[in-house]
């Protein structure tokens, strides 16, 4: 098996791609996608596994001197590891050859030869240019592993400026075990990267797309939104302190003398390799219009309720409805002050708050952090694994 | 809407200057100067940027070109194909960033994304802040090299990508092409994607342009020739 080296990532595929499989990471325009495959060929060669990288588009320092700078990773430590074919391979091999199907037959035996002799485990692609010499199918085909003698696992990268629809026609013609696809959200300019799991053979998981931020040279994904809502007092705040490594409320003191949340409670943390920030808002009616804005694009929706008062139960619904809108997002259900005397069942609080049966409902006392983190850990199973 | 100008005083007179979005692609012979008439025509004016994708020559040499003509060094950002290649330790800078080979469609729609994304984040921190989105003049100074090492179904494609980033930016693009070296169908196909063309001839005594397109005007034959800066001096 290789990871990807993306610990969400392997998360959501379960490990990495195991050996002898064919994964692609299509890098759509402006997406800042070249760390995918720079972190899976970094983590297979500090595995020890041997490598050939196949990159046309440079020489080999060139090669190194950019990894380093991007991504930090110093591949020249791993000498005896990583085999290369560089631009000036690839143009010896055009210009001696300049009948494709020659040329094609050279790259196959070349391929074969270094893969058996070397023992190499692992073979990372740069197609471009091989999908510009014998299309994008006759390119993955230089690299199919029946020729091989032993499992080897093939990782592309293709630069697809031809947009999903053409994409879906290649990748039919030419299947894949796992097909990672790098998008860029685009205004005046690409403000945000996201990576879609397109399809995987190993696994069955929703195709859904997930940011990323690539800074320092790692590639973290993050979920920028998960609003936790409820009724006043049900231990909103408590909730998005205990989860949070960083975080902060906007409080004034209550008529009762306790702090009640005027603005929102805002936390930073992360789970299953996501960065991850949490938007409480506010309980109290008066706050009601302003709840739209802050549950505008949140990927996940924690609903709170206070087990010790059921005749706030219609007030969460009515939360509910409102955080919801006209947008599906997979929602929790938080029975907070379960450590008290309480009454209420989770059928009182399903039938209650009408929500799906496949929707969580979780006891918990928000004083404790681990429960509050393992409510966390299991939205990032909602948003990222099953349908909702 | 933002009006850019040709910056060269008989073609702003003739035409009145460029509409944004637009795209132009320069068409000449070799040992015209293309790449000079395209620095040009790329110069920033006040308050605007130049985004340079360099094939052809150095980003040393193109800087130095803009350095002798005045352009502000925070107003141009140079991506460069072919350093690289020979001197494989270079690093990026803010507005130099170096990519191994002009194969290298990739690193160049990553490094381009970030040098318009640096400009647009450092123009909206500009205590006196301009129009926005801030005016960009981009330049490829030789489509011809990208042409030679990629095939033309991709770089059409690429250039559609760069080419309707522009409009939708109200920024301006100019594109030199080698007309000698490529069929009239891969002119063709090129020119699918512009609104005007800068043709240029060799005229009897000197090299000659006239500007196509850019709202259905064509100026006549107009010969020019460069000051010791490089600068395009056009009769007329």
């Amino acid at each position: 098996m290789i990871f990807t080296g993306i610990d969400a990532l392997d998360g959501l595929l379960e490990g990495g791609a195991p050996d002898g499989s064919r994964v692609l990471f299509a890098i759509e325009p402006e997406a800042d996608g070249q760390h995918f495959m720079i972190t899976m060929l970094h983590t297979a060669v500090v595995a020890g596994k041997k490598i050939l990288v196949v990159a046309p588009f440079t020489g080999k320092d060139a090669y190194l001197v950019e990894v380093a700078a991007q991504s930090r990773y110093h591949l020249d430590c791993y000498k005896d590891l990583i085999r290369y074919i560089d631009m000036e391979e690839v143009e010896k091999i055009t210009i001696s050859h300049p009948n494709p199907q020659d040329r094609k037959q050279v790259w196959v035996e070349m391929i074969q030869e270094i893969v058996n002799e070397e023992m190499i485990e692992a073979i990372f692609v740069y197609l471009d240019v091989l999908s510009d010499q014998f299309e994008f199918d006759g390119a993955v085909s230089l690299f199919n592993t029946s020729r091989f003698d032993h499992p080897v696992t093939v990782i592309f990268e293709y630069f697809n400026l031809f947009g999903t629809e053409v994409l879906n026609t290649l990748i039919e013609e030419t299947p894949f075990n796992l097909i990672v696809t790098l998008h860029a959200g685009s205004g005046v300019v690409s403000f945000f990267n996201f990576f879609t799991i397109h399809s995987v053979s190993w696994l069955s998981l929703p195709a859904r797309s997930l940011p990323y931020v690539a800074t320092d040279g790692h590639i973290i994904p993050y979920i920028p939104k998960i609003v936790v809502t409820g009724p006043p007092n049900t231990g909103k705040s408590t909730f998005v302190r205990n989860v949070s490594e960083v975080g902060m409320s906007v409080d004034r003191l209550g008529l009762l003398g306790t702090p009640t949340t005027v603005a929102l409670d805002i936390g930073h943390m992360a789970s299953k390799g996501f960065d991850i920030n949490i938007y409480g808002t506010p309980g109290q009616e008066r706050f009601d219009p302003i709840i739209p804005q802050l549950a505008r694009n949140a990927m996940g929706v924690i609903l709170m309720v206070d087990v010790t008062r059921p005749d706030l139960m219609p007030r969460a619904r009515q939360l509910k409805g409102i955080v919801e809108g006209n947008i599906i997002v997979p929602i929790i259900v938080v029975a907070n002050k379960a450590d008290l005397d309480y009454s209420v069942t989770e059928e009182a609080i399903r039938s209650e708050l009408q929500i799906r049966e496949d929707t969580p409902v979780y006891f918990i006392s928000a004083f404790e952090r681990k429960q509050c983190r393992d409510v966390i850990n299991s939205m990032v199973d909602q948003i990222t694994k099953f349908s909702f | 809407m933002y009006s850019y100008q040709f910056g060269i005083p008989a073609l702003d007179e003739q035409l009145g200057g460029l509409v944004s979005g637009a795209n132009v692609l320069i068409l000449a012979p070799p040992l015209s100067g293309a790449e000079r008439i395209a620095y040009n025509l790329s110069s920033p004016a006040k308050g605007e940027y130049c985004v340079l994708l360099t094939s052809d020559e150095r980003a040393a040499e193109v800087g130095n070109f803009f350095k002798m003509n005045g352009t502000e060094r925070r107003a141009l950002a140079i991506i460069d194909a072919i350093t690289k290649s020979d001197a494989p330790n270079i690093l990026d800078t803010d507005r130099m960033k170096f990519i191994a080979s002009p194969v290298d469609l990739t690193g160049i729609s990553i490094k381009m994304s970030k040098v318009f994304s640096a400009i647009v984040d450092e123009s909206l921190k500009n205590p006196t802040p301009g129009v926005f989105p801030p005016p960009i003049r981009f330049c490829i100074n030789s489509l011809s090299t990208f042409l030679m090492y990629r095939n033309l179904e991709v770089m059409y494609q690429f250039l559609h990508v760069i080419s309707a980033k522009l409009k939708k930016n109200e920024w301006i693009g100019f594109y030199v092409l080698n007309n000698e070296s490529f069929d009239a169908r891969t002119i063709s196909v090129i020119k699918q994607l512009m609104n005007g063309v800068v043709e240029v001839r060799e005229g009897e005594n000197s090299f000659e342009l006239r500007v196509i397109g850019l709202g259905g005007r064509m100026t006549p034959w107009l010969p020019y020739t460069f000051d010791p800066n490089g600068k395009l001096v056009v009769e007329g």
